[in-house]
């Protein structure tokens, strides 16, 4: 389990939002999401979404992209850490030229969002008992 | 997808008696089911021997050669192995992804499972010519799926099990690998076929995908429009492994998966039908006229392109699209529409809407489509697309 560590994830797809976050939910996460960088900016500065640890952050949306949607998150004054989550063959480098601390390609499974979110929170990932 | 009809499985022990006999004399008995009757018929042709007690593996040599080869099968499958295994909860288990020669790449299983020295490995050779009726190999000499419970198996090593197998195909007639399930318990596997089915359709559109990658990294990676719905089209599949996920835990824990499954089935389906447009505007070779519903075609053109024109901040609808069949080359007739649509989107002011309309001009006999918008100036546009009528506008008996 992750000690409750706040997680929020923005997409313009709510078939990936819904279920991501379910998932994260379940493996102890305290979760909000965002279907897009407007929404997720209004969401932050309600008073109940309070402190997030880590942004999962698509890039290719309407409205703000993913990097212009973290520019404003930190204008905000919001400092979780951000992992940019993008089908973007070049997600890495986009990642470090809008700043992000980690990146994601899509399609990805929930451990490469758990391995991404410890990199960067330090959070302990949840132990996988299959044996392959 | 194609697969046996549910006929009922005999009982087992019937079944064992007609395995000792066909073993004994070559004769196979009807109350073996239509589809392992061929199945045992094809392995014996191979000379293979039902007393195996266990499959042939290739040597560390050549296994991990193999691996290598196969590696982004491997890469892609493996997710949706680790779903199956989920799914299966505490049950004796091995979901497995073989090659399209039957030969295993990767098990996912239980513990029990992986340390049981008589089970197959990677490595393991699974096509029926080496070990008879089993769910890899007959999912590849049948090309769909398939079912073998208990003594079904043709080798007698894996009678413990039911498993089932469906192959895995990128183009039709050529299966390029097999994902397979195996338990120990026939209820289990009857609580797992529908995560197989859907898991074995998003490894297809996964490796689909792949390929996209592959087509635009050829080409250069130059066209970022191209680039740019390929993500659009990568985003419909995104989130079935996330569903899966979902439905392997709703299923371990005895919960009905019906409704995740189906939502995950609807996104495979708008990939799949997406990605045969993508197919279409990347493939540049001049090809043919063919019959084309055209109104199909514009109506999962606007779907496909519902991202950019959110981005753009036009909405693209459909206006009027009546069904139109026309004789043209697919490929070049989804090129032009793309020039339009981007051309539109380009001259269209924020926050207005793009009309399409598809009909027919009798006079002319051709289809025509057209985009109509509102510029910046406030002031209306429209494109116009035709493309040779077929056929009158109803009912066309070529489709």
């Amino acid at each position: 389990m992750h000690n409750g560590l706040h997680i929020f994830v923005i997409d313009d797809e709510p078939a990936f939002v819904e279920p991501t976050l379910a998932l994260l939910s379940l493996e102890g996460f305290r979760v909000t999401g965002a279907l897009s960088g407007v929404e997720a900016l209004r969401r932050l500065s309600h008073p109940d979404t309070g402190k997030v640890d880590a942004f999962l952050i698509d890039f290719r949306m309407p409205g703000l992209n993913g990097g212009e949607t973290l520019t404003q998150i930190r204008a905000a004054g919001a400092h979780g850490r951000a992992i940019l989550v993008s089908a973007a063959a070049d997600v890495e480098r986009i990642a470090k030229e809008f700043g992000f601390d980690d990146s994601v390609r899509k399609p990805c499974d929930l451990d490469d969002l758990l391995a991404a979110i410890h990199r960067c929170t330090g959070s302990r990932s949840a132990d996988d008992a299959r044996v392959d | 997808m194609k697969f046996h009809l549910a006929t009922p499985p005999p009982e087992s022990d019937a079944v064992l008696a007609a395995w000792h006999t066909f073993v004994r004399s070559g004769q196979i008995s009807p109350v073996v089911r239509t589809h392992i009757r061929q199945a045992w018929a094809r392995s014996r042709a191979h000379g293979c021997s039902p007393l195996l007690p266990r499959a042939e593996v290739l040597s560390p040599a050549d296994t991990i050669a193999l691996l290598k080869r196969e590696a982004r099968l491997v890469e892609i499958a493996s997710p949706f192995l680790g779903a199956l295994s989920r799914a299966a909860g505490s049950e004796r288990h091995a979901a497995m992804l073989g090659d399209a020669d039957g030969r295993v790449l990767k098990i996912v299983a239980d513990s029990l499972t992986v340390r049981d020295e008589q089970f197959p490995r990677a490595g393991s050779l699974l096509s029926e010519a080496a070990a008879g009726a089993n769910g890899i190999g007959t999912a590849l000499a049948d090309g769909h799926y398939v079912e073998l419970i208990g003594p079904e198996h043709y080798i007698e090593g894996f009678h413990a099990f039911t498993c089932q197998g469906v192959p895995l195909y990128t183009a039709p007639g050529e299966a390029i690998g097999v994902i397979s399930m195996s338990v120990r318990r026939i209820e289990a596997a009857d609580r797992i076929r529908d995560i197989l089915f859907c898991a074995s359709e998003a490894a297809e559109c996964e490796l689909l995908s792949a390929h996209f990658s592959d087509t635009l990294m050829r080409q250069g990676g130059t066209d970022a429009v191209l680039e740019a719905l390929r993500q659009d089209i990568v985003q419909r599949i995104a989130s079935t492994r996330f569903q899966l996920e979902i439905a392997a835990r709703r299923i371990a824990s005895g919960d009905s998966a019906s409704g995740v499954l189906l939502d995950a089935e609807r996104l495979i389906r708008r990939f799949r039908r997406q990605a045969g447009i993508w197919r279409n505007l990347v493939d540049d070779t001049i090809g043919s006229p063919e019959p084309v519903a055209v109104h199909d075609l514009v109506a999962e053109f606007i779907d496909l392109m519902q991202t950019e024109g959110r981005i753009n901040g036009v909405t693209l609808r459909e206006h009027r699209i009546d069904p139109a069949f026309a004789l043209d080359d697919v490929r070049a007739l989804t090129r032009r529409l793309l020039t339009a649509v981007l051309d539109s989107l380009q001259r269209a002011a924020r926050d207005s809407t793009l009309d399409f309309s598809v009909g027919v001009d009798p006079g002319m006999d051709d289809v025509v489509i057209e985009l109509a918008g509102t510029d910046q100036s406030g002031a209306a546009f429209a494109f116009e697309i035709r493309a040779p009528l077929l056929g009158r506008s109803t009912s066309n008996p070529a489709f």
